[in-house]
């Protein structure tokens, strides 16, 4: 365990330390270190391709950084990044669902494959205005409508951590103040972590981190 | 693991239902196949050897048409993400190893029961001849999966996958190929333990390596 993680014991932490990353002899950034406790949010902003989806990824063990690692430090026990994504809820444009399903078998699967049950689905389904194309293929649904079901994917299971993508990319209105709203409601209970560049999406967020600075 | 390997499966067994992509294709696949050589063929008599060589030629090459699709399908859908974020690296080679033995066992019966019809192939003890089989094809099954989550990230994937497949599946091969010529001419059990043994360890070797080598590969 990390000094700086036994500081913490009993306030969640997840620690980024000295992450680089880079593809191709490239480098996406270096020497990224960070934390964020539970009720604190954070945006992660930066141009284009400077690294904010590689970060996220990272974070969520989507992806291995070249050096570095993240943490978590959760009711006096450390996870690795192994095992952050079980306590994660992650949306992002480049996550696809399977076209083949319907929106609320893709929702069921994930909950059964996170072992919790499947009583929330309904809830969300109607909490994103989903209800009516809840039984239509996923293949049938617009971008809109398929974005608002990765948002009600990276809910489901009541994760600690939140990690959105550019979350309001393709949703209309009625669809942002949705999410606003469910941000406002976990802010104080678990970790959101927003990677974007929209000004109304990054002021949800007390803090902000630009990676170019890490270049 | 056992319970999300299953959901892993059911989810798999679903989208083939509904796409009918794999299945379909193969059973074109057999039949085309087994035609060619019925025709090639015709009324000569061939003997056992060539037939146990037919027979896992046959089932070679519709194996590794049909599983590489495990893997792959995820990696060209962009859905390997979903699976990630939510299960074990464990639970998904399991659930996928559980959709290709199913699958594989489709398709082997169909092609074998085919392949018998056809030829008027008589086989002199049926019963080794499908235990035979199965331990054949359950090897088939776990190289063939291993080995499509390795290729799914490669460019060339349609050409990796016999080159690395070829080496890995020789032992089964061989080992399959003689017992099938033993049961086709007729045989004991006992004469065959050597080979039924060697099967056994093969497929529990292969799978070891596979739960064990996965997370590295599943790790992008």
């Amino acid at each position: 365990m990390s000094a700086s993680a036994q500081k913490g014991i009993g306030i969640p932490i997840l620690s980024v330390n000295s992450l680089s990353k880079s593809f191709n002899n490239k480098t996406v950034f270096k020497d990224l270190s960070f934390e964020v406790k539970q009720g604190m949010s954070l945006a992660i902003t930066g141009k284009n391709g400077s690294g904010k989806s590689t970060l996220l990824k990272i974070i969520c063990g989507l992806l291995s950084p070249n050096t570095g690692q993240t943490q978590l430090l959760f009711s006096g026990k450390v996870y690795g990044s192994n095992e952050i994504y079980k306590f994660t809820g992650f949306s992002a444009p480049y996550l696809n669902l399977y076209d083949e399903l319907t929106g609320y078998e893709n929702l069921e699967l994930a909950a059964k494959l996170r072992g919790t049950g499947i009583k929330n689905i309904i809830k969300l389904i109607n909490r994103f205005e989903l209800s009516e194309s809840s039984k239509l293929l996923c293949k049938n649904y617009s971008s809109g409508m398929k974005q608002r079901l990765k948002l009600a994917f990276s809910l489901l299971c009541d994760p600690f951590i939140l990690l959105f993508d550019e979350p309001t990319t393709n949703i209309d209105e009625s669809g942002i103040l949705i999410f606003k709203k469910i941000i406002e409601e976990h802010r104080s209970k678990k970790i959101i972590i927003i990677a974007t560049n929209d000004k109304s999406e990054t002021g949800l967020c007390e803090n902000t981190l630009n990676v170019e600075e890490y270049k | 693991m056992f319970k999300a390997g299953i959901e892993i499966l059911k989810k798999d067994l679903k989208l083939e239902l509904r796409s009918r992509y794999a299945l379909n294709s193969l059973l074109m696949f057999i039949l085309v196949l087994v035609c060619i050589f019925k025709f090639a063929l015709g009324e000569e008599k061939i003997s056992e050897q060539v037939h146990a060589g037919i027979i896992w030629a046959l089932i070679f090459f519709t194996c590794t048409g049909g599983l590489s699709r495990a893997f792959v399908s995820e990696e060209e859908k962009g859905t390997s993400a979903f699976l990630k974020l939510t299960t074990s690296s464990s639970s998904v080679i399991l659930g996928k190893l559980f959709f290709n033995i199913l699958l594989s066992f489709i398709t082997v019966s169909a092609l074998v029961l085919l392949y018998i019809l056809l030829t008027d192939l008589q086989i002199a003890v049926p019963l080794l001849f499908v235990l035979i089989l199965f331990l054949g094809t359950l090897g088939l099954s776990v190289v063939l999966t291993i080995i499509s989550s390795l290729i799914s990230k490669a460019n060339s994937k349609g050409n990796l996958y016999p080159v690395l497949s070829f080496p890995l599946i020789l032992p089964l091969m061989l080992s399959s190929i003689n017992s099938t010529i033993i049961c086709i001419e007729g045989t004991t059990f006992f004469a065959l333990s050597q080979d039924i043994i060697l099967l056994f360890s093969y497929i529990i070797v292969v799978t070891t390596a596979s739960f064990m080598l996965f997370p590295f590969v599943w790790q992008d």
